[in-house]
């Protein structure tokens, strides 16, 4: 068995669809599609298609970069954990830059505090069995494509009875937010791209709640053909007025999701409400640790409780690029004050932060 | 990505000549060597179906031809 999946990089279909989409939207005058999720903008970006279909047809991004969402409550969290328990984190990569009162963790680790990156979270349960002497907490960051990695190491961890690892769940809920971004009145898009790797995970009909306001939405691939798919879907739904989700990415999303992931998350994780950052509290927004399991909970261990949130002003308007609200060019920090290097807010850090897709993308695209 | 080879809950998979490790514990069946994966964070989460694949493609190119044809 040996069958490539290149073919969704077929550059003559590719330009032919193309062609095909660009006739279709020319019959619209200002059509609004969201993508959802942070890999979608950066590839809608990377394939060339962001200003493609102007100015019948605009992209705007949505709330589906994990890091960036990560709340300020959150990273005061990780912030207190290293300072006044003095234990070691263990994260991804892409939260390590993300400022918090003009600190990151990028920081603390050049004071000397321990802090590892994983590619896994299940690369944390060697970690802490390496360094046996320093208590680790592993900072669960993610949507319902990175939390059953956390319940995999979490079963790791009750199985091999580790004592010196512990998960604080700063994970999200990406059903939850549709819904509210619809009740905030945020949703003023004509259709919505939606995850694929969530998807996968969780099955499309999860994303159900969508049809309340009555929005097409499609289930997306992240080729340059499953891209253009998934546009060419969406526009005949909205053409002929229909409404309710479609999958165009059937090699990897069934209607069910994957069970064994879902039932893994179902163990050790209760919904609950949540703080996003650029929404704030929201209702069954996030997944707490269960209650059978506190003792695995960092935030039961360390008795971690109303930590003041510390609000350095700056200039950063990550919160209304999150809902859709601006683009990133539109904020007055954009590459003048904020850039990769010098970051006032996580959507220019994450790989998959739209601040960060436009600085780069823009670049190369000119 | 590609699978490469399987050992227990683990396979190692390559992507553009870059070889990583990741967890099948979540999937339905063990892959097999020359499968592709949906991987995310270290962990897999479908194997891909060829099968679905090409039915989209073929669908494309049906289309794409009768527009050809529509507009001779």
């Amino acid at each position: 068995m040996n069958k490539s999946f290149d073919l969704f990089k077929d550059r003559e279909l590719a330009k032919k669809l193309f062609s095909h989409i660009k006739s279709k939207v020319s019959h619209f005058s200002n059509l609004k599609i969201m993508e959802f999720c942070g890999t979608h903008t950066h590839n809608i970006f990377q394939y060339g298609f962001r200003y493609a279909f102007q100015p019948n047809l605009k992209f705007i991004a949505g709330p589906g970069c994990p890091v960036c969402v990560t709340s300020d409550n959150e990273l005061a969290e990780a912030f207190w954990l290293l300072e006044k328990r003095g234990v070691g984190v263990i994260t991804y990569g892409d939260l390590l830059k993300v400022p918090y009162n003009g600190k990151s963790l990028f920081d603390y680790r050049s004071e000397g505090f321990s802090i590892e990156i994983v590619y896994s979270a299940i690369d944390a349960l060697s970690i802490a069995k390496k360094k046996s002497d320093k208590e680790w907490v592993f900072l669960g960051v993610g949507f319902e494509t990175t939390i059953p990695a956390t319940s995999a190491l979490l079963d790791l961890v009750v199985r091999t009875g580790i004592k010196n690892l512990s998960v604080i769940s700063f994970h999200k809920n990406t059903k939850s937010i549709i819904s509210a971004l619809g009740s905030l009145g945020e949703l003023r898009v004509d259709g919505i791209l939606l995850p694929g790797h969530v998807s996968a995970v969780v099955g499309w009909q999860y994303f159900n709640d969508i049809n309340a306001f009555g929005i097409p939405s499609v289930v997306v691939g992240f080729e340059p053909l499953d891209i253009l798919y998934g546009i060419k879907e969406l526009i005949d739904m909205i053409e002929k007025g229909e409404r309710g989700i479609k999958c165009a990415y059937k090699r990897a999303v069934q209607e069910e999701g994957n069970r064994k992931m879902l039932d893994s998350i179902n163990k050790f994780f209760d919904v609950t409400d949540c703080n996003w950052r650029g929404l704030g509290n929201i209702k069954n927004g996030g997944f707490e640790i269960k209650p059978e399991y506190s003792i695995y909970n960092a935030r039961k261990r360390y008795k971690i409780e109303n930590i003041e949130v510390l609000s350095k002003q700056n200039q950063c308007l990550c919160g209304d690029v999150l809902i859709g609200k601006i683009e990133p060019i539109e904020c007055p920090s954009f590459d003048v004050l904020c850039n990769p290097d010098a970051p006032l807010g996580p959507c220019m850090v994450s790989h998959e932060g739209t601040c960060l897709a436009y600085y780069k993308w823009s670049r190369i695209n000119g | 990505m590609k699978v490469l080879n399987v050992v227990d809950d683990f396979c190692t998979v390559e992507i553009n000549g870059v070889k990583k490790s990741c967890f099948i514990g979540f999937l339905e069946r063990k892959p097999e060597e020359g499968e592709y994966l949906l991987v995310h964070a270290g962990m897999a989460i479908k194997i891909l179906d060829y099968q679905s694949a090409q039915e989209i493609i073929d669908e494309l190119a049906l289309l794409i031809d009768g527009e050809l044809r529509d507009s001779e």
